[in-house]
């Protein structure tokens, strides 16, 4: 039988299969190695949801402008990225909305994200509302259940990761991804596209595979308002919506407000879930509860 | 790739189920490439187990610089060659040469599980000397760029990349009529 392939082609396809009993010894004696090793201290994170995290985190970076910081290095300082991080420090509120997916065909995964001023935070991921400060998990509920419980990780690595930017700096996420090749595509991107005309675009490319992220930013504002992070290899992407806004109502982060609402069998969960949210346009958030009823603070 | 870049940050923040998918993502093409550098079957299977449980020892303060797969590739290569000086050391090519991969099909206990294909190759792999068949299977196994390949043999890539040409030359006329060019 000949292979179509030439010599290389033949090697390629000269295959090895392992056995599943054998697998397993191996992968005890894997596991073994690596519980036996030393814990290293920033280890906190276990569980499920590594993904959602790394993702987020990415995010996070921008929205926190930690990761802004660090791309103006390469850059010598470029004068966008010092401007967008001027502008992001007078925001007095930035939501996100992330979304994930794992491969091509699948369906993605949300995470919203709101932040204010004053170190509060509030994320949803699934039916969970988390409410956090200065990266602690203040309080987290279950608005399908209707009751109080254990911070979902995505959510309260989210808070916890908003106070620790140097612990999850750019080397973590962006050099991990990117390899530090990074790459100011604005003129080619945009140049065909009037509306790309308003955008600046910065990709940040990885120098061994062909994994990248792209932050767009407003060319006037400097405001990044959108972040792609795209794997061709596996379709594994994540696509980020950033908005900002003028300070929401303090009860939109207060748990014990959202505790009272939530005992309220009346409430919607599509109510709960956005509950206290002003929009900026003084459109309706959700049906039941519209802008300018909040309690007063 | 991204992928392995966050295999690794899961490994460094204590998640060790991101062990099974190093695991299962490179243990066929690691056993492929010990397997062709070593004529010691049971030896290639001990090369990449090792390979392997070192890699899971050292991976909350795993830093990846380049390729995973690279790095994994090159493991199992020095651990080879360690393998391949002992057994000089040792003068036990005879016993090596009853024990080859390219003498057996199938060991129903074994780790591995050779195609007839893989086979053919190897004993066609063994014919080559040993520089070269670490360029072949580095670069075909490991998809390490030859220009790696060049520092970690300490030589110049001009070398390696004339190493690669005159092994796939050798392994044409060794797997005589089995390939097209």
């Amino acid at each position: 039988m000949k292979s179509p392939k030439g010599t290389v082609g033949f090697l390629k396809e000269a295959t090895i299969h392992t056995n599943a009993a054998a697998d397993g010894g191996v992968l005890h004696r894997m596991h073994e190695a690596y519980g036996a090793s030393a814990p290293v201290p920033v280890a906190r994170h276990t569980g499920g949801g590594w993904m959602a995290r790394l993702a987020v985190a990415a995010v996070l970076l921008v929205t926190a402008g930690v990761l802004i910081d660090h791309l103006a290095e390469p850059f010598g300082g470029n004068v966008a990225w010092a401007q967008v991080t001027q502008q992001f420090q007078s925001v007095s509120f930035v939501s996100a909305s992330i979304y994930m997916r794992q491969h091509a065909l699948a369906q993605p995964e949300q995470v919203e994200l709101w932040m204010g001023k004053g170190g509060y935070s509030r994320v949803r991921v699934g039916p969970q509302i988390v409410f956090g400060r200065n990266g602690q998990v203040i309080r987290a509920f279950d608005i399908r259940r209707r009751r109080p419980v254990e911070a979902n990780q995505v959510a309260a690595d989210l808070i916890w990761m908003l106070n620790t930017p140097g612990e999850f700096s750019l080397e973590t996420v962006i050099r991990s991804i990117s390899g530090d090749k990074l790459v100011d595509i604005t003129p080619a991107l945009n140049a065909e596209a009037a509306i790309g005309e308003d955008l600046v675009v910065f990709d940040a490319q990885s120098a061994v595979s062909p994994g990248w992220v792209r932050i767009y930013a407003l060319r006037e504002t400097r405001l990044p308002v959108g972040i792609r992070l795209w794997d061709p290899d596996h379709g594994f992407s994540v696509d980020a919506l950033i908005t900002y806004a003028k300070e929401q109502p303090t009860v939109f982060f207060d748990a014990d407000a959202f505790e009272k609402e939530m005992r309220d069998s009346a409430r919607t969960q599509m109510e709960l879930a956005y509950l206290f949210l002003r929009d900026p346009g003084g459109q309706d958030v959700t049906s039941g509860y519209r802008s300018g009823q909040e309690p007063s603070n | 790739m991204v992928e392995d870049r966050i295999l690794v940050w899961r490994l460094n923040r204590g998640d060790a189920a991101a062990l099974s998918r190093v695991y299962e993502k490179y243990r066929e093409d690691l056993l492929r490439l010990a397997g062709s550098l070593l004529s010691d079957r049971a030896a290639a299977e001990d090369v990449v187990q090792d390979v392997f449980v070192r890699f899971a020892g050292l991976a909350r303060m795993f830093r990846l610089t380049g390729s995973l797969k690279g790095y994994l590739a090159t493991c199992v290569a020095n651990a080879a060659r360690n393998q391949i000086a002992a057994g000089r050391r040792r003068e036990t090519a005879a016993l090596d040469e009853a024990r080859s991969i390219a003498s057996e099909t199938a060991e129903p206990d074994g780790w591995a599980i050779y195609s007839e294909r893989f086979t053919r190759a190897s004993r066609a792999m063994a014919e080559l000397p040993v520089e070269q068949r670490e360029v072949v299977t580095l670069h075909v196994y490991g998809e390490l760029p030859f220009r790696e390949i060049a520092q970690w043999q300490k030589t110049s890539i001009k070398t390696v990349q004339s190493r690669y040409r005159y092994a796939l030359d050798k392994l044409r006329l060794l797997l005589n009529g089995e390939v097209d060019e």
